[in-house]
């Protein structure tokens, strides 16, 4: 009987067992790249999205009341929160909510300024940046600026978090295309990082999503660069540039 | 009337006193083939869910660089690697106040450990912790042979615990439905339990003195 209890508290010694099995996973190149293609879909993808809805929601203001009601996409959609302060979705499409200040002008208007009390965009995107569920926004009192009326020009920014310049190129097959200028920075909360990102020294060009007849999205082409620099303090720390191709898979180049 | 019920009282008076009789009797014969006052256990057993709950899965390693929204906090989210437990150990002191009641004492310790990485500084750091559970516990013994004895007990007391800088200091209770132990002096028990220290069976031995 001794020798079962003995063996018994030997026994007990050795017993352990694991309750999480969570795995630590230092950060890689693959981890780098979502999260810069990440950046790039809030900081450049949505605000093309949204410059195309804002400026279907500015022709759409200035409609007479009988081409309001055959605008199936806005039309009974739109709340006026109060005086120029609109709020609507436009789901059809972009998955994009938003309620925006107009401050009583138009979009086209010279010197224009439209304020972004909420903007949150989400969904499945087919783009060839993101493949996978997104779900964006947009820091409230991030202006909209009309900096070039000539050249079709705004400046999307908030503070001196980002600043995204859209330059509306024209339609290609009945298609939009953009040239974004995007810059900013993420700051980290918890650390002394800061990551700036930039579509580098051109701009990024952007054609519109739509759907075809099938009811398929064309997700957003996109030519250009877009460059991720994570630093801690003054330290490089991660980059990651991506280099987007339009018919071809999207590269990029990490440290990691 | 008075005499009446005199009468009856006398009458009834042996049997009283036989009924009683019989109790001493049962409880000395118990005794003689039970002489033990005192015993001390050890056990293992149960999954620590309390522990779990309160400090490994509130810091689980969930970080999710899939977060649909780009952030660098979450890019460089302090994770949490695979955490272990000892399963609960117990000690006990019990003492045989009767034939169908036993108060004990009882010790309940757990260990866990983990490991933590910050991404950011570059460096593995380890976590670990215990968790404590002292607690009084009565147990109705409600089979008793020379060597098998069948029981139910319930326990209340006091629960507190540590894992890296959390703290954690509460009521602790547990049930043990059914228990068994087979043996004399040296014996082994088995039980179910139910309580905030482990859940689900516990095991060990024991000694009656």
């Amino acid at each position: 009987m001794k020798r079962l209890f003995i063996a018994f508290i030997i026994c007990a010694g050795f017993v352990s067992c694991q309750i999480s099995d969570s795995s630590i996973r230092p950060v890689d190149g693959h981890q780098l790249f979502n999260y810069s293609s990440g950046l790039c879909g809030n900081y450049v993808t949505v605000p093309v999205e949204l410059m195309e809805m804002l400026i279907g929601f500015d022709e759409y203001m200035n409609k007479s009341l009988a081409d309001k009601e055959a605008d199936a996409r806005f039309y009974g959609k739109i709340d006026e929160m109060s005086d120029n302060v609109y709020r609507f979705n436009d789901n059809a499409e972009r998955k994009i909510q938003c309620t925006v200040d107009t401050q009583g002008k138009s979009i086209h208007d010279k010197d224009a300024v439209w304020i972004i009390a909420h903007l949150s965009s989400w969904g499945y995107n087919e783009a060839d940046v993101l493949t996978s569920y997104y779900d964006y926004s947009l820091p409230e009192y991030t202006e909209i600026r009309m900096t070039d009326v000539e050249n079709s020009v705004w400046t999307i920014s908030y503070e001196d978090l980002f600043e995204t310049v859209l330059k509306y190129k024209g339609q290609d097959e009945g298609r939009n295309i953009w040239e974004v200028t995007a810059t900013g920075k993420d700051v980290s909360s918890k650390s002394d990082l800061t990551a700036y990102f930039s579509t580098g020294d051109a701009p990024l060009e952007v054609k519109e999503r739509k759907m075809n007849e099938d009811k398929v999205y064309l997700g957003n082409a996109y030519k250009g660069n877009f460059n991720v620099d994570i630093y801690s303090g003054k330290e490089l720390k991660d980059w990651c540039h991506i280099t987007f191709r339009p018919g071809f898979t999207t590269k990029y180049e990490t440290n990691q | 009337m008075k005499r009446m019920l005199f009468a009856v009282l006398l009458m009834g008076m042996p049997f009283l006193l036989s009924a009683q009789e019989r109790r001493m009797t049962r409880e000395e014969r118990f005794r003689e083939r039970f002489p033990y006052r005192y015993e001390v256990r050890i056990g293992y057993g149960g999954t620590p869910m309390y522990d779990e709950e309160n400090f490994l899965y509130s810091g689980c390693g969930c970080w999710d660089i899939y977060d649909n929204t780009p952030k660098l906090d979450n890019l460089y989210r302090v994770q949490d690697g695979p955490e272990y437990v000892t399963g609960v150990f117990s000690a006990e002191f019990s003492m045989h106040l009767r034939r169908w009641f036993t108060l004990g004492f009882n010790l309940g310790i757990n260990g866990m450990w983990g490991q933590q990485y910050d991404p950011t500084a570059g460096i593995y750091t380890r976590k670990s912790g215990a968790s404590f559970n002292i607690m009084p516990v009565a147990r109705f013994n409600w089979f008793t042979t020379s060597v098998v004895r069948m029981y139910s007990s319930v326990g209340l007391g006091v629960y507190a615990g540590f894992y890296d800088d959390e703290r954690e200091c509460t009521a602790a209770a547990m049930c043990a439905p059914v228990g068994i132990t087979i043996g004399r002096k040296f014996f082994f028990f088995g039980e179910t339990v139910l309580s905030t220290a482990s859940f689900g069976g516990n095991i060990g031995i024991g000694y009656r003195f």
